[in-house]
């Protein structure tokens, strides 16, 4: 029966009206082909950028300390066995030193009451991201406003000046405003930010167009600043001349004492002095080959028989408790650092008490501060044509020449190191605490939604041509 | 890739291919569909689809075209049905003046739902059998025997004349 039924079909396909066969069928058939690789290359391409950005981002970099249990209060306290420089990504902006910041906005954080903090430093080499290790071992990467290292303009000598008070308290830095008129003083100074409550105090510095603090140094009482800097003549955002080395002090005010803010002019013009100061207030000035000492009166300079030639970008000098005086090493006889002490009375030389030698001739050394007063915390950095990463050790005072011992690795791209001594155990300096978490940049925010977009908007779109396809 | 002169080639063996079978392809997007418009739009994206994919088709052009004759057929209607009568209206019988039986059989087929034509099309115009009906729309068999005895008994139900085509009863 259904035999006549396929009759008919035929006979109805049979009288079918003439379909009209489209002459570009081929030419819009490789179209689509072609838009097939495309997406699908589109695809490929975005996968990989996602993949690239989730690898830039590497799962240790982004553990992040806030999910870790918290340390309990009697954790013991120290310099971190590693310290962890920032990663590249974070302030690695391409803004040709033209801009006040280096890296986005969003990776410092604008609270600075962090609590007390153990390491600080600077990273980046054009402006420095200034970052804490906060006691319980987070890295904070902070917003200082006006902090000069942010600047990647007119900083010749390429220190980013900040210091941490012994105690970890008061993280104090230079400061300038470079879009303030040019027609008057550069407003600059110091500022001190006291990380328990986030609070900040600026000083102003007087001089004839600003002071360009370059140095910065605390008493070991954590009570003195001393710092060091340039006087200039002419000073705007993109220029500067005529500087003059000038010096000062600056009582921390309390309840009980006031503020003491003072400055000095050197007595060589000719060249930077490393500076210093004593729980007493008494600043110590050092050029390389004059030692000196300023109360507040005069320069007066004391023989001291160390002479070498001083680096262009020393550390400032490492004051102990009971005065002993870590100089800067030179490149002139010792390769070391010299240690001497301060004689309470201002006309005798100071004794020579002490050398802490270099570990081999692949290393320089500095002076990093005091963990008692006989023992040294220095940084050995590598020379520039050997490799290795920098580290931490101590190096005990005495009447032979020691040698430091390695306590803590510093990775590359660390300056302006800065330890608050009080806060390490010279019998257990060091504590393992676990590696940092990073913020993202917005930068890489934004790549990583874009990533994710585009492979979801690729992929969905994928689905529904193929859905379309027999 | 293909090259210039490749692509030359692939569109020579694809323009034989159209004027070959274009016809036969043609009269089965008719069949389909029921209407001219739709089984014109139907034959075009075939066949733009059969160039998409030309190097792909290992086998017969032919089949690759009447697949996607098939299921695009279905998809348009998935995506149209909102826009379909309800089922009252064309279970009643089509007029006594279509006295005709090839307009009638036309008539009717018109009025069946997507799936259930296409069944017919494949069993009785392409002559697949079940099997084959049943790999060419990815369904099982036992959906196209089912699909088939109802698009038969709506045919009797639309057009009780159809009798002698259909039969009075499931053809088995």
């Amino acid at each position: 029966m259904t035999e006549r039924l396929k009759e008919e079909l035929r006979h109805l396909g049979d009288g079918a009206p003439e379909l009209r066969v489209p002459d570009d069928a081929w030419r819009r058939g490789r179209r689509a082909r072609h838009r097939d690789h495309l997406l699908t290359g589109l695809l490929v391409a975005s996968i990989v950028v996602l993949a690239g950005s989730l690898i830039r981002l590497t799962p240790a970099e982004r553990l992040a300390t806030d999910v870790l249990a918290p340390r309990p209060e009697t954790a013991r306290v120290g310099l971190p066995e590693r310290l962890y420089a920032v990663p590249q990504r974070l302030y690695g902006l391409p803004d040709g030193g033209t801009a006040a910041y280096a890296w986005d906005d969003g990776v410092g954080e604008n609270d600075l009451a962090v609590g007390p903090a153990v390491v600080a430093y600077t990273a980046g080499d054009s402006g420095g991201l200034p970052v804490v290790v906060t006691s319980d071992g987070g890295y904070h990467p902070l917003n200082l406003p006006g902090f000069s290292g942010a600047a990647a303009t007119n900083n010749e000598s390429g220190d980013t000046p900040l210091s941490l008070s012994p105690d970890g308290r008061f993280l104090a830095y230079a400061w300038w405003d470079p879009t303030a008129p040019a027609d008057g003083p550069m407003p600059a100074g110091l500022r001190v930010v006291d990380l328990t409550t986030g609070s900040l105090r600026s000083l102003s510095l007087e001089a004839d167009d600003g002071v360009d603090v370059d140095q910065i140094t605390w008493s070991p009482d954590s009570a003195w600043l001393a710092w060091a800097g340039q006087s200039l003549i002419s000073w705007s955002a993109t220029n500067r001349a005529f500087e003059t080395p000038v010096a000062g002090r600056v009582a921390v005010p309390t309840a009980q004492t006031r503020l003491v803010n003072e400055s000095i002019t050197m007595l060589d013009e000719q060249q930077p002095w490393d500076v210093g100061v004593t729980n007493q207030g008494r600043v110590v000035l050092w050029s390389g080959q004059t030692l000196a000492f300023w109360d507040g009166g005069e320069v007066r300079p004391v023989p001291s028989g160390a002479n070498t030639k001083r680096d262009q970008t020393a550390p400032p000098l490492a004051v102990s408790r009971k005065n002993h005086v870590a100089l800067s090493p030179g490149t002139g006889r010792t390769p070391g650092i010299r240690v001497l002490s301060v004689s309470a009375r201002t006309d005798e030389p100071w004794q020579p008490a002490g050398l802490v030698l270099v570990p081999d001739d692949t290393r320089t050394l500095s002076a990093v501060g005091w963990l008692s007063d006989d023992l040294l915390l220095t940084l050995a950095s590598p020379v520039a044509a050997s490799g290795g990463s920098p580290w931490l050790g101590l190096g005990a005072r005495g009447s032979d020449a020691a040698r430091p011992e390695a306590v803590a690795e510093v990775e590359r791209g660390i300056r302006s190191l800065t330890v608050a001594t009080d806060l390490v155990d010279p019998d257990a300096p060091t504590v393992d605490y676990p590696e940092p978490s990073w913020p993202w940049s917005t930068s890489d925010k934004v790549l990583l939604a874009l990533g994710v977009a585009l492979v979801a908007g690729l992929g969905l779109a994928f689905v529904v041509r193929r859905r379309r396809l027999p | 890739m293909l090259t210039r002169g490749a692509t030359t080639t692939a569109e020579r063996s694809f323009d034989e291919f159209v004027s070959a079978r274009g016809r036969a392809l043609a009269r089965t997007a008719y069949l389909l569909t029921g209407d001219h418009h739709l089984a014109e739009d139907l034959l075009q994206t075939a066949l733009m689809q059969t160039a998409r994919h030309w190097e792909r088709i290992h086998g017969s052009p032919e089949a690759y075209a009447r697949r996607i004759l098939y299921h695009q057929n279905i998809s348009w209607w998935r995506r149209k049905r909102w826009q379909e009568s309800p089922l009252f209206d064309h279970d009643a019988p089509a007029p006594a003046a279509d006295t005709d039986l090839r307009m009638t059989l036309e008539d009717a087929l018109r009025r069946l739902t997507v799936r259930q034509r296409t069944i017919l099309v494949l069993r009785y115009f392409e002559d697949l059998t079940e099997v084959q009906t049943a790999a060419e729309l990815g369904i099982s068999v036992g959906a196209v025997k089912s699909m088939t005895r109802q698009a038969l008994g709506r045919l009797r139900t639309l057009a009780p004349e159809l009798a002698e085509l259909i039969g009075s009863s499931d053809p088995g």
